[in-house]
């Protein structure tokens, strides 16, 4: 369990986190959505006793990311945006490298993940000869590497081709299932955030401006939904047609209604995916 | 499990091993850092006491009397050699047979030393900005400090990974030093003369302390700065006194013995460990990306 409690961290006078607190359920898989300068990175420092808060307490299972450092460290894997790479060695040896601070035995670890993050081909070339997603894959093996229970990447998919990015996020996903393993993720790529979290926490300029899981966020920002049919003759439109249904309740009435009165082909509602709650949010917590 | 594995696996010095050995490997492999380091060495140690011992053995011995001038005016020297020099280096010079070889046994054993504290510094200064400086600005750093590694096992890795060549560097030239010393002057001196024993707590003892202050003093400024290039300059501020104080006093502490030598080496531990405490104190995992924000 992660817990933050009131926590300001502010550098000189400029306040990256105000006021904060939220708890992260272990075995859950969190997003942290927000934009730029949100203070999601700040966030993940805190976590790891990189940063001293300037007021509140957080707590790792219990432990102070301050007091008991290293103890968080070797429970946490974390992946930053700069995935910090000695370009001149090979991946392996960067793996290596890791696995001999922790103290764990590295060979088999590393076997294990290059077959779960298919590294094989590239895991014996300097990394600075690496692509982006490649980069991307051998530091989240890195931050995978002495087992953690607690996972916190910060744009683990940045930089990612649909296929890496569909291998990570299912990779998560399993080792979420399998481990129990908790997964926060900071990231803008909201539709693929969709596909993994189970709980969501909304953050700008440092403050929180919301959580909860999809459903209830739904039922708390979107309004009036907006559904696409496409139907042949229904109230004089045919093709694809927008109409509005007030709430979720009114829907299965309404698309009743139209399967009964037309040859309905589809259903689609427009406007409650992530993307949308999240303008809905920003529109009007500002 | 490896050898390697078993040496890093278990301990509380594991990781500061692993830090080391990342350091130096990279070290290993970075050409344009270390050739530069070799060449000073190789000219000091190498090329500059050869030609010194081939001047004297085949101009200046040959012409006899008149040798003396050829080599410049060294009546100074020749004068302080013959009366202020303590009486153990008169005691050594006496024998010899002239005065020419007088001024080359005291330049070979005496006047080239401050070059061995030269080298261990300079050496030092440019592995430590390179190391903890390059690490901020490739921004690799952050990485290590995800690590369950406290900083006192990161500083003490990093130490030892411009400490372990520079000192090495420092006890290569020596041997190098010695052996065309000792092979080309044999002919003049008809036996070993280098090195006396006072060398031993010079390389033994001022040497490591001096290399250990300047790994510190570089450390400390490494982690204030952004950059490689920053922290070698700044680097310098604090390498160029020392050079001067230290080298400046190496002849001096040759002739004076082993007691100015504890002397010295007890003065530049005691600097090497208030440095260390200032660096523990200054190097607190939370302050590092303070700046950064």
């Amino acid at each position: 369990m992660i817990r933050f409690d009131k926590v300001t961290k502010r550098f000189g006078d400029k306040t990256a986190l105000k006021d904060f607190s939220a708890q992260i359920e272990p075995g859950a898989i969190t997003g942290l959505i927000g934009p730029n300068g949100a203070g999601k990175t700040t966030l993940i420092r805190l976590l790891n006793g990189l940063l001293r808060p300037e007021e509140g307490t957080i707590s790792v299972d219990g432990l102070s990311p301050l007091q008991n450092g290293d103890e968080v460290r070797r429970r946490c894997g974390t992946l930053t945006e700069q995935p910090g790479l000695y370009e001149d060695m090979t991946g392996r040896a960067n793996l290596r490298f890791y696995a001999d601070l922790y103290g764990i035995p590295a060979e088999e670890r590393i076997e294990e993940l290059a077959d779960v993050l298919s590294l094989h081909a590239f895991l014996d070339r300097a990394t600075g000869t690496y692509s982006t997603g490649m980069k991307k894959r051998l530091g989240l093996a890195r931050a995978m590497l002495h087992r953690p229970s607690v996972l916190l990447l910060d744009e683990p998919t940045n930089g990612l081709d649909p296929d890496g990015t569909r291998d990570v996020l299912g990779y998560l996903r399993r080792l979420n299932e399998r481990e129990g393993v908790t997964v926060l993720i900071c990231s803008h790529v909201l539709a693929q955030l969709e596909t993994v979290c189970s709980r969501y926490i909304f953050l700008e300029q440092g403050v929180k401006k919301t959580e909860g899981t999809l459903d209830e966020l739904r039922s708390r920002y979107i309004r009036s939904l907006r559904v696409e049919l496409r139907a042949d003759g229904w109230e004089g439109r045919s093709g694809r047609f927008v109409v509005e249904a007030p709430s979720y309740g009114e829907l299965p009435a309404l698309i009743a209604r139209a399967a009964a009165e037309s040859r309905l082909y589809e259903a689609r509602i427009l406007n409650d995916d992530l993307e949308s709650v999240y303008f809905q949010i920003r529109k009007e917590e500002s | 499990m490896s050898r390697h594995e078993k040496l890093v696996g278990q301990s509380r010095f594991g990781p500061v091993w692993a830090i080391a050995l990342k350091d130096m490997r990279a070290l290993k492999a970075s050409v344009q850092l270390w050739l530069p380091m070799l060449i000073v060495p190789l000219v000091f140690g190498g090329v500059l006491p050869a030609i010194l011992i081939s001047v004297v053995r085949f101009s200046a011995l040959p012409a006899g009397a008149e040798g003396v001038s050829r080599m410049g005016n060294l009546d100074f020297l020749l004068e302080l050699v013959t009366t202020s020099a303590p009486p153990a280096l008169q005691a050594q010079l006496a024998p010899l047979p002239g005065d020419i070889e007088r001024v080359l046994y005291f330049a070979l054993t005496y006047l080239l030393a401050p070059m061995f504290l030269l080298i261990p510094a300079m050496a030092a200064s440019i592995i430590t900005a390179n190391s903890f400086a390059g690490e901020k600005e490739r921004k690799t750093l952050e990485g290590l400090l995800y690590a369950p590694i406290s900083m006192n096992q990161l500083l003490l890795g990093k130490a030892l990974s411009a400490l372990l060549p520079a000192l090495g560097l420092t006890f290569g030239s020596f041997l190098l030093y010695g052996i065309v010393v000792n092979s080309l002057a044999y002919p003049v001196f008809g036996g070993l003369i280098f090195p006396t024993w006072n060398w031993l707590p010079l390389m033994l003892l001022v040497v490591p302390a001096l290399t250990a202050v300047i790994v510190l003093a570089t450390m400390l400024i490494s982690a204030k700065v952004k950059g490689f290039q920053e922290a070698y300059q700044l680097g310098g501020v604090v390498v160029l006194p020392v050079l001067a104080l230290a080298g400046g006093q190496a002849t001096g502490l040759l002739l004076l013995g082993s007691g100015a030598m504890l002397l010295m080496a007890a003065a530049l531990a005691l600097i090497a460990w208030l440095l260390l405490r200032s660096a523990r104190r200054l190097a607190q995992r939370h302050q590092f990306l303070e700046k950064l924000g």
